[in-house]
């Protein structure tokens, strides 16, 4: 059963549904006298609407280009990294000014100061030395167990030992949390 | 071989060439030509649009220039998220309800038939065409289209809006709903009103124009 919403009567106007729908559609107009009067006011305006469009059809001016070039500004404005990477430009084209070659040295000089500080010696990491993950989370877990250790009240059983090392492949971390005494 | 040294350089195929996305690209490299591309691909549509809003082809020329020229100054904010169409029949419809809204607020202005056209030299009176020899038929039809124009002057902004973009500019829902950024359902709910209201007060001059 076709539902008489707006959607649908839309769709009905545009011959957007199917025959069966459209068939239901009609039915159901002609059971609603609003929907219908509604329905038939709209195809009116549709028909008014489209016959003053092909009656009345809009030309454009022959001068619309030329008009519209005098007002355009010079060049579109560019976004910031571009302005920015234009004013670079600027400043890297020579110049005899004083205070532009002046302030041209002291760009150089600071960039150079703060890449120095920046990028200045770092200690290298060597493969031999990065761990996995396993051991990561090995660590990870013992450091939980000494901080929950020494947060327990005195008396507790003590912790059992953790079971392998880091470097073992039997290391199995499953274990290790059955094995946890509260 | 040389060729298998370098990664695939993927080249776009002739119909991205002349996209509109393409020619923005170009227009921001200070091509003017393709932005002249541009406005002569959009620049009927635009004007139409203007032209059914504000029932004025002399204005809808000034508002499409304008349209232009905010889309040129604007064009780095394009950010190509949505169609250039879209983009730019959204920068009109702004316009133009700005130019409705400006329009209710001036008074308006009464002429007489019987003064002077010219007051310094007096020459010649407001005339109004003699149509009497015209067919009955053709007055009955430019009387409807008159009513169609004065009920959609009358009309809500944002009714008239998605009337003139459905049923005069042909835009299916869902573009309109992109240009208003609004749902789809509240196009359809708004186009249906708005045709049924123009429906209901075309109908009196409908019967005699057919």
């Amino acid at each position: 059963m076709m539902k008489l919403n707006e959607s649908n009567i839309l769709d009905y106007l545009d011959d957007r549904l199917c025959k069966k729908d459209c068939a239901d559609m009609e039915e159901a107009l002609e059971r609603s006298e609003d929907k219908s009067s509604d329905v038939d006011d709209a195809r009116l305006a549709m028909q008014a609407l489209h016959a003053l469009v092909s009656v009345e059809p809009v030309v454009v001016s022959e001068d619309f280009w030329p008009r519209l070039r005098e007002k355009l500004p010079a060049q579109p404005p560019r976004n910031a990294m571009a302005q920015v990477g234009s004013t670079l430009a600027g400043w890297l084209w020579p110049t005899t000014s004083k205070w532009a070659i002046s302030a041209r040295v002291a760009a150089v000089v600071a960039v150079l100061a703060m890449a120095s500080l920046w990028f200045g010696p770092q200690r290298t990491v060597t493969p031999s030395s990065a761990i996995s993950a396993s051991e990561k989370a090995f660590i990870s877990r013992s450091m939980q167990r000494h901080v929950d250790y020494v947060n327990s009240p005195p008396g507790v059983n003590s912790l059992p030992l953790p079971v392998g090392d880091a470097g073992s492949a039997d290391h199995n971390t499953e274990q290790l949390d059955d094995g946890y005494m509260p | 071989m040389l060729t298998m040294a370098y990664p695939e350089v993927y080249e776009p195929g002739e119909e991205e060439f002349d996209s509109d996305a393409w020619l923005v690209g170009r227009a921001l490299e200070h091509d003017i030509a393709a932005f002249e591309q541009l406005v002569e691909r959009y620049q009927g549509k635009i004007v139409g649009y203007a032209a059914r809003m504000l029932n004025d082809n002399e204005e809808a020329e000034d508002v499409a220039q304008e349209v232009f020229i905010k889309a040129y100054r604007s064009l780095n904010n394009f950010r190509g998220d949505s169609a250039f169409s879209t983009w730019i029949y959204r920068i009109t419809t702004n316009l133009c309800i700005d130019k409705m809204r400006k329009r209710k607020r001036r008074p308006q202005q009464a002429y007489s038939l019987d003064e002077p056209v010219d007051k310094d030299e007096d020459k010649g009176s407001r005339e109004i065409s003699d149509e009497s020899g015209e067919p009955n038929m053709n007055i009955e039809k430019e009387e409807l289209r008159q009513q169609v124009r004065l009920v959609m002057a009358e009309m809500p902004e944002k009714m008239r809006t998605v009337l003139v973009l459905c049923d005069m500019q042909g835009l299916p829902y869902e573009h309109i709903a992109k240009i208003l950024k609004c749902p789809i359902g509240t196009v359809k709910s708004r186009l249906f009103h708005a045709r049924a209201d123009l429906g209901r007060r075309l109908r009196p001059y409908m019967s005699g124009a057919q």
